[in-house]
């Protein structure tokens, strides 16, 4: 976090627009099972107050498929971005103070997974294990921590100066305690600032695998309901529209939010 | 800096390895066993004895890790089980479509991406405009598949401008240059557009931060204009990190052409791997996805050692700069 | 809509090269483009009744003989062919100026091989048909030869076309394993049009056999099959004439392919891949739990296929009332599968008696559905219908080739979906799926694995009696038993659509080789 965040209007303005933006996706996801299932209506219906979002061409309620996507898209970005974040702080403090082995490996892992993209990650094991939700968070999750790690080391390098943990050194507080104890508070408001980038990411990574059909079909996300929009692109806009702008909406406004924390 | 060099150019099999060494352990922990992810889940039962044979399922692990890493280093990623090819071979004859989207895509991301960021940077002290922040939201948060199904919608269907699918007219005998572009335009467009915005984000904050060095301020103070001076002289500095960050987005942008690929029917690798993934060819899905690795690891390290060529300042331990995307 | 900003920028560039491009296509010679939905994995017509495969393959490969638009018989490779007074013997003459792509000519003995040797043993239908009934043939000449039937079989000369029995040479294919012979992937055919290319999951490339013994034929130069795999891109493509020919069109886009005034529509009751066929869920009778009947019936009380029909076929199909199809009349069992089946309350019923109580989440059964991915909308509405009831469905959408090996090599499913096409005869289509005889790695067989010894009887004294209406009665009891031992849902009838651009004429749409005749307007 930045010492100024609090009081730079702009910020402030963005961070509000972010929240705005995330604001229905949310609602939507949190709505959701008490939408219950979508029944069958009239097929490819436009949007109207029975159906505000339209109908697909099974005759499904748009807005409920969304809601139901939504807690697919949430659930996996949250794991997702979980992990990331254990894996890179765990990581990226051994880096800082395992010593200069430690470091070494930390950092050339780090640089091997970055050439490795999480999107790329996830069809692999999806290929191999078999298509979930947990896995593709896990993926997704091992695909990123090193963006984590490398703020985090960067960082508790700069703290090991700072003249309270040179004090706790000079008490004889161990290495992973000052770790912990003294270093990890200072930082994690920084790694948590990377929530953002890494959020939208798997959210996007999600909806790219269940438009391929690389996802669970027992729960229906974003993209699978835009893959099936494809051939009703002309008559149906909304079954583009919609999908797509909660995407963006999530994406956006949690990089937003993120960007002015 | 002799030194850096050669770590860096001994970093690259080592990395390979690891990658390797990491396929291997996830071949072994692939439900079903080793024998299923060499030959995919529904190959037949010749193959299936063919590579207990060629691996000698039954040696201990270190035999059959040589084994299975000398004939990847050999090129022989094994046997496509669904297109009963190997799987080197399926690969090569794939990649003409990812590239032809692909480095049309790159190009022109650089080339657009460059000149939004370029006229994006303000002077030292001018106001903060906002667009780079609605193009990072435009490209970036985006999915290219929902972009390509709008420019096919807008462009294709709607217009009639250009092609719906395919790379070529299959009623041409021969390929003909303008045909050919025709088919590019909307799928390098989907792909260039994520791209793009990255590009000119990354060159405004590498320009920002040329732009209030002491040379620009003498440049102005000598009477050049903002604009000119910007071009003239911050762009060749801060071309640099541009050019580092496109060497390590090469894996990036196969991932990209995934989507465009199919919502275009292109018969590229993204395509490839995605309906190997799908009918569990796991000996394709790992070949395709050790050579995107491969392929991305020679792009960082090539970039690597031109900036170290060209750019005295980068001569230092990169470590912390290199892979910043 | 800032993207259309960015994105017009490299367009208009392009734009200019537009119109000599497509100036220049016009003046070539006449390449009809078709349209296929899945890439056909291998190219061997007589080793499956898929239809990827035969789509492509029919214009490569003749039969004995070519159905007519009525579903008469006309020569193709027979020039003409005579039956016994007792039906058990049939003669055939063949066209001696027949020859295989490599220039070789098409001898008796390349038919005996392939009939005696590959498609009794490797194409479903005719395996299930022709397979029981065949004693032998003999080979009189190099160009005429003898079936030699163990009782008459009315449907013969009717299953003898490219479609149900493509003849291969002998010397190509008559080496080793026919499911891995090389010439799957670059077949040596007689038909129309000679293999040129096949660059999987892009286009197959068909050039124009110079020595075809029809005189004057085939007219188009070449044929390209390009897979694309999504429908509305199908017909996309065929309103804005990168595409000729839709086989079958999406349903949802026969409509606007009508209104759009640039494209040719007509219904088929036939294709590449047979013809009269109906959707069709199979249980693995292989799997503990699907064994039960109750359960069995308690999936078929669930699925409401009136949806199907209204809201996946937009009414070009119906509800499949009995297990033969409404297309073959005189066999029909009609309504011995009724639509009014459909009684969630009575699936949950039929499930708690079989012990499958619903757990916290609601779920009772999980099972796992493989089948094609062009089939996508199906699992959607199936996993809704059934997920209604307690039974979570796990689709897993593959390619054909894939499908085929999961159900039938390895039998690793628990559901699958399969257009069972009928044919014009039970004897073609029907046998296939409920015969004992028929379970194992044949594609598209019995893929329940169903076995009893009623129907397999009664399925053989159909097959032996010529009076269509004591057959007919066979039929009816046998339809009755399978309605009770439920192998199977039936599912929907489907209709097929075929369309091609105004600028051409001339295609047999209801035929495996469309495009013989075709020619600009």
């Amino acid at each position: 976090m930045r010492p100024d965040a609090a009081l730079d209007p702009s910020r402030r303005r963005a961070a509000r627009w972010g929240l705005a933006l995330l604001a229905p996706p949310v609602l939507l996801a949190v709505l959701a099972p008490l939408f219950g299932k979508p029944r069958a209506g009239p097929m490819l219906a436009a949007p109207s107050l029975a159906h505000p979002f339209g109908t697909d061409d099974l005759g499904h309620d748009l807005l409920l498929l969304l809601a139901q996507g939504a807690r697919v898209s949430f659930e996996v970005g949250g794991y997702a971005t979980a992990i990331a974040l254990l894996l890179g702080l765990a990581l990226g403090l051994v880096a800082a103070f395992g010593g200069r082995l430690a470091d070494d490996l930390v950092m050339r892992g780090a640089e091997l997974t970055v050439t490795v993209p999480p999107l790329l990650l996830a069809i692999v094991l999806v290929g191999l294990f078999g298509a979930g939700n947990l896995l593709t968070a896990l993926a997704l999750g091992i695909g990123t921590w090193p963006m984590v790690a490398r703020v985090v080391r960067a960082a508790a390098y700069g703290l090991r100066g700072q003249p309270h943990v040179i004090a706790a050194r000079a008490l004889g507080v161990s290495r992973p305690m000052i770790a912990l104890r003294h270093v990890l508070p200072a930082i994690l408001p920084l790694a948590l600032s990377l929530t953002g980038v890494l959020f939208s990411g798997a959210v996007l990574a999600e909806a790219t695998l269940s438009f391929v059909g690389l996802t669970d079909h027992t729960m229906p996300g974003w993209g699978h309901i835009m893959a099936h929009a494809g051939p009703y692109l002309r008559d149906a806009w909304w079954l583009w529209f919609f999908p797509g702008g909660l995407l963006v909406m999530t994406t956006a406004g949690v990089a937003w939010i993120a960007d002015a924390a | 800096m002799g030194r850096y060099l050669l770590r860096r150019l001994l970093q690259m099999p080592f990395g390979l390895a690891v990658v390797g060494s990491l396929a291997f352990l996830l071949i072994h922990l692939a439900p079903g066993g080793p024998v299923t992810a060499l030959s995919g889940e529904y190959a037949t039962a010749e193959l299936r004895q063919e590579i207990e044979r060629r691996y000698g399922l039954d040696r201990p692990l270190a035999e059959r890790y040589l084994a299975w890493a000398g004939a990847v280093l050999s090129g022989d990623l094994g046997r496509s089980y669904l297109h009963k090819a190997p799987v080197a071979d399926v690969i090569l004859e794939r990649l003409p479509a990812t590239l032809s989207i692909v480095l049309p895509a790159a190009f022109l991301s650089l080339l657009l991406g460059g000149a939004i960021g370029l006229l994006a940077t303000r002077a030292p002290g001018a106001p903060r405009n906002m667009l780079a922040p609605v193009l990072a939201l435009m490209g970036h948060m985006m999915p290219t598949f929902w972009i390509a199904q709008g420019l096919v919608l807008l462009f294709a269907l709607k217009l009639g401008w250009f092609p719906v699918q395919g790379l070529d007219d299959p009623r041409a005998i021969r390929p003909e240059l303008g045909d050919r572009l025709r088919h590019l335009v909307l799928p390098v467009t989907a792909l260039a557009i994520h791209q793009l915005a990255m590009m000119a984000l990354i060159l405004r904050a590498a320009l920002q931060a040329e732009v209030a060095r002491p040379y620009m301020v003498t440049a102005l103070a000598k009477g050049l204009d903002f604009p000119r001076a910007r071009r003239r002289h911050a762009l060749v500095n801060a071309l640099h990190p541009v050019l580092a960050v496109m060497g390590g987005r090469i894996g990036a942008t196969f991932v990209g052409a995934i989507a465009v690929e199919i919502v275009f029917a292109l018969p590229g690798l993204g395509r490839l791997i995605v309906s190997a993934a799908i009918n569990r060819d796991h000996p394709l899905v790992l070949g395709i996805a050790l050579a995107v690795c491969a392929a991305a690891m020679l792009g960082n390290l090539l970039t690597d050692l031109m900036m170290n060529r060209f750019d005295p300042r980068m001569a230092i331990d990169r470590d912390e700069t290199s892979h910043a995307a | 809509m800032h993207l259309c900003r960015f994105a017009l920028l490299p367009l208009c560039l392009t734009l200019a090269f537009a119109p000599a491009a497509t100036s220049v296509v016009a003046q070539q010679p006449l390449t009809v483009v078709a349209a296929v939905a899945a890439d056909p994995g291998h190219l061997n017509p007589a080793i499956t009744t898929g239809s990827p495969t035969h789509a492509v393959a029919d214009s490569l490969f003749n039969g004995l003989v070519v159905l007519d638009e009525k579903g008469e018989p006309q020569p193709d490779l027979a020039l003409r062919w005579q039956l016994s007074e007792d039906g058990t013997r049939a003669r055939f003459e063949l066209a001696p100026n027949a020859k295989w792509h490599d220039g070789q000519p098409v001898t008796a003995d390349d038919v005996k091989f392939t009939i005696e040797r590959v498609l009794v043993k490797h194409h479903a239908r005719t395996r299930a048909s022709l397979g029981p009934v065949l004693d032998s043939i003999e080979v009189l000449s190099p160009t005429s030869l003898e079936f030699r039937l163990r009782r008459p079989h009315p449907a013969l000369i009717q299953q003898l076309d490219v479609t149900e029995a493509p003849i291969l040479p002998r010397h190509v294919y008559g080496e080793g394993d026919i499911e891995t012979n090389p010439a799957n992937l670059r077949p040596v055919g007689s038909g129309p049009y000679r293999f040129e290319s096949y660059a999987k999951d892009d286009r197959v490339v068909l050039a124009r056999n110079a020595s075809y013994f029809k005189p004057g034929l085939p007219k188009p130069d070449r044929v390209v099959f390009r897979v694309i795999p999504d429908g509305a891109t199908q017909a996309q493509a065929l309103a804005a004439g990168e595409v000729d020919f839709v086989g079958r069109v999406a349903p949802n886009e026969i409509q606007r392919l009508q209104r759009s005034g640039k494209v040719t529509t007509t219904d088929v009751r036939f294709g590449p891949g047979g013809g009269n066929c109906i959707m069709t869920l199979g249980f693995n009778l292989d799997r503990p739990s699907l064994q039960s009947r109750e359960v069995r019936e308690a999936f078929a009380a669930a699925i409401d296929r009136r949806q199907f029909v209204e809201r996946l076929l937009l009414d070009h199909g119906r509800v499949a009332d009995a297990p033969i199809s409404s297309g073959i009349p005189w066999a029909h069992a009609a309504s011995s599968f009724p639509a009014s089946l459909f009684d969630p309350a009575r699936a949950r019923m039929l499930l708690d008696q079989a012990g499958l109580k619903p757990d916290a989440q609601g779920v009772r059964l999980t099972v796992e559905l493989v089948q094609f991915a062009s089939f996508g909308r199906y699992a959607d509405l199936l996993r809704e219908q059934l997920g209604a009831v307690g039974i979570r469905v796990q689709p897993r959408l593959v390619d054909p080739a894939a499908m085929v090996d999961a159900v039938f090599r390895q039998r690793a499913f628990d559901l699958t979906l399969i257009s069972y096409c009928n044919g014009t005869d039970p004897e073609i289509g029907v046998n296939r799926m409920y015969l004992s005889s028929n379970i194992g790695n044949i594609p598209f067989s019995n893929a329940a694995a169903y076995r009893n010894p009623e129907v397999d009887e009664l399925i053989a004294a159909a097959g032996a009696i010529t009076n269509r209406e004591r057959r007919a009665e066979a039929y009816r009891a046998m339809q009755q038993i399978v309605v009770k031992d439920l192998p199977y849902v039936w599912l929907v009838e489907t209709d097929f659509t075929a369309a091609w651009r105004n600028e051409l004429t001339g295609f047999a749409a209801w035929s495996g080789q469309f495009a013989e005749r075709a020619a600009r307007r």
